[in-house]
């Protein structure tokens, strides 16, 4: 078991973010299954939806289109494996693809460097106004090519504030310390290089809509509720209509601009089960009717589980939404700190609603997100999420950073790199199975990255980050992981009712989560794992004061798994140590 | 908390290079290893269809 010690940072729930504080008068936890039991009451902030006086949105042109984008098979595709059961190869015939070659240029030449990118140190958002009128719902016409007449050059970087963009049809809105290198000797170094960027101002592709600001639990290390953004407090419980049917017209028009085939739309909250599951399959209808058509909308949710009622996961299922769930681990202990607002344990209730999610929605189940804890024995967590049967599954970085270090961290000159040490006895167990058990993000992601192949996510890589919030009032954020790093470092000063997602584009710290290299501190650009590691997640740079231009709090952890993961991919393809070497054609 | 660069492979104990750039998806997916054939048959679809990626970039979801 691998023991640490209570750290002062922060741990991260991804998706729920806990509740506020401790609320003596909490209603009872949520139970097992059942009808759709009543929503939880979670927070004692007032609900400040009060209508502010009406903005006439000008018309004008969004941003410039791009070019059309293929059909999507990632996290959140609409067919995944049988839970259970090993994901089946491609059945079929294939064509050799190789992979992408990648330019022979220095490391930083990849791509031109943008306009200094900027922080997320903005201003606060300036009130949204509020929704004054009804607002036809139709569907967004596309837009001409990029190349043709109606093509608009993109707004600047570094300029947040560009101006007003307009729907097409309805114009009247209202409202570490090191530890020394300590690599298994066996690992040698690895060569990687540069892939390909793309530029700066790539449309945004995920749209993270926050259903409900509050949350049934009140997990004790949630980097929401328990950070140092307080930001929640102040926003209404749910978005009004007005702000869901504003937010559902600026994605359409946004990808009729940039001509999208595909975007995804994640429900997230606090719980936004909250938010009744009726509301968000109406929600995600709404988005789906107002797309251009051939643009497909992959919409999901992301729960704590406690509330996946039989009806809740049909009419989910029914609407389309996929549904991922939270989990520290598929044990009562590792959960313990997953509690209500009375402290009362919330592992029954998630551990039931995921298996009946298992059992009758498999079609439905999306996967399970589970933050790495230091004190808990990974292969054990790993093994006990398995009996849940998810398709696959995420380790997440509890979120630290310099000046706020996450548990465990600065490491102990015996054990540099801890979180490296612990996610490499998961890959070990997942990668020498007789079958893939399951789908694991962070680790296929760096095999992906190093064979030169595009990435997702936000931890490993270089490839631009292109996910905005949508929070519950209309303001546009940056996500909520920067929540951790100081008070209002997700904020733009963008919401939907005045701006575009064009305009969050040029927001500079948008901007900067595109730039690639350019973004990274001299010690990253000179690292030779750069384009694997990408500097690891953004919150985890920050120092104060001086901002996010550093390695990641977890350099020596990622360094660590990346080159573990290298190795033992060489020795599965016969070009590392640990196998003989047989001659491969295609193989350097 | 000190800020030292860890990914140096200057003193890496292996001393050689591996390099996996080169590697071709149909090679790896005959690789007698599972979870990489697997795995290879997802990495196909991203070279197939490029960009598709940028659909799941948001860490804190499935």
């Amino acid at each position: 078991m691998v023991q640490q010690p209570k750290g002062p940072g922060l741990r991260p729930d991804t998706t729920h973010p806990g509740p506020s504080r401790p609320n003596p008068s909490a209603p009872p936890p949520p139970g097992p299954a059942g009808p759709e039991p009543p929503a939880l009451a979670v927070s004692d902030s007032p609900e400040p939806e009060q209508p502010l006086p009406i903005r006439r949105l000008p018309s004008g042109p969004p941003g410039s289109e791009r070019a059309a984008a293929p059909a999507p098979g990632g996290w959140n595709a609409s067919v995944p494996p049988a839970p259970g059961s090993a994901v089946p190869d491609d059945p079929e015939p294939e064509q050799p693809v190789r992979m992408r070659r990648l330019p022979n240029g220095p490391l930083g030449s990849a791509r031109p460097a943008p306009p200094a990118p900027g922080g997320p140190e903005t201003p606060a958002p300036p009130a949204p106004a509020a929704f004054a009128g009804p607002e036809p719902e139709q569907p967004v016409p596309m837009r001409g090519s990029p190349s043709g007449p109606g093509a608009v050059a993109q707004p600047a970087l570094g300029a947040p504030e560009v101006g007003n963009s307009a729907l097409p049809a309805p114009a009247v809105v209202g409202q570490r310390g090191d530890g020394g290198s300590q690599w298994p000797r066996a690992e040698p170094a690895l060569a990687v290089r540069p892939r390909p960027q793309a530029e700066p101002g790539s449309a945004i592709r995920q749209f993270v809509v926050k259903a409900h600001s509050r949350c049934n639990l009140a997990c004790t290390y949630c980097y929401l509720y328990a950070g140092p953004d307080q930001g929640w407090r102040d926003r209404p419980r749910a978005p009004t209509d007005a702000v869901a049917l504003r937010t559902a017209h600026r994605i359409a028009e946004h990808a009729a601009a940039h001509r999208l085939s595909d975007l995804s739309v994640v429900f997230h909250g606090g719980e936004p089960l909250l938010h009744g599951a009726t509301g968000l399959a109406a929600d995600a209808e709404r988005i789906r009717r107002l797309v251009p058509a051939g643009c497909t909308v992959h919409a999901s949710v992301q729960t704590n589980g406690t509330l996946l009622t039989h009806d809740r996961i049909a009419a989910l299922r029914d609407a389309g939404i996929r549904i991922g769930v939270s989990l520290d681990g598929g044990l009562p202990a590792h959960n313990r700190e997953r509690v209500d607002h009375a402290g009362r344990p919330s592992w029954p209730a998630a551990a039931a609603g995921l298996r009946r999610l298992a059992d009758t929605a498999p079609d439905t189940y999306a996967g399970v997100l589970c933050v790495v804890d230091l004190r808990q024995d990974p292969v054990e967590v790993y093994d006990s999420l398995l009996s849940f049967r998810p398709p696959a599954i995420d380790l997440l970085l509890p979120h630290g950073n310099w000046t706020s270090p996450p548990p465990g961290l600065p490491a102990p000159a015996d054990d540099p790199a801890p979180y490296g040490r612990w996610l490499t006895a998961v890959f070990d167990r997942w990668w020498d199975a007789d079958r893939r058990r399951t789908r694991v993000r962070l680790f296929e992601e760096c095999v992906a990255l190093l064979l030169g192949l595009p990435a997702a996510g936000e931890r490993l890589g270089l490839q631009p980050f292109t996910a905005v919030v949508v929070e519950t009032d209309g303001s546009i954020e940056q996500v909520d992981s920067l929540k951790s790093a100081y008070e209002g470092a997700a904020a733009t000063g963008l919401d939907v009712f005045r701006h575009s997602f064009d305009d969050a584009l040029a927001h500079p710290g948008v901007a900067a989560r595109q730039a690639g290299l350019a973004a990274l501190s001299d010690t990253c650009r000179a690292c030779p794992l750069v384009t694997v590691c990408g500097g690891g997640h953004y919150a985890h740079r920050y120092r104060a004061p001086s901002g996010f231009r550093h390695p990641s709090v977890y350099c020596a952890d990622l360094a660590l798994l990346i080159r573990h993961i290298g190795t033992r991919l060489a020795a599965a393809v016969g070009t590392g140590p640990g196998r003989a070497a047989a001659p491969r054609e295609n193989v350097r | 908390m000190a800020e030292q660069p860890h990914g140096d492979t200057g003193d890496s104990p292996g001393g050689q290079d591996l390099d996996l750039l080169g590697m071709d998806l149909e090679s790896l997916r005959t690789a007698d290893h599972p979870v990489l054939a697997a795995l290879v048959s997802d990495l196909r679809a991203r070279v197939t269809a490029p960009g598709a990626e940028a659909l799941w970039g948001f860490d804190n979801s499935m």
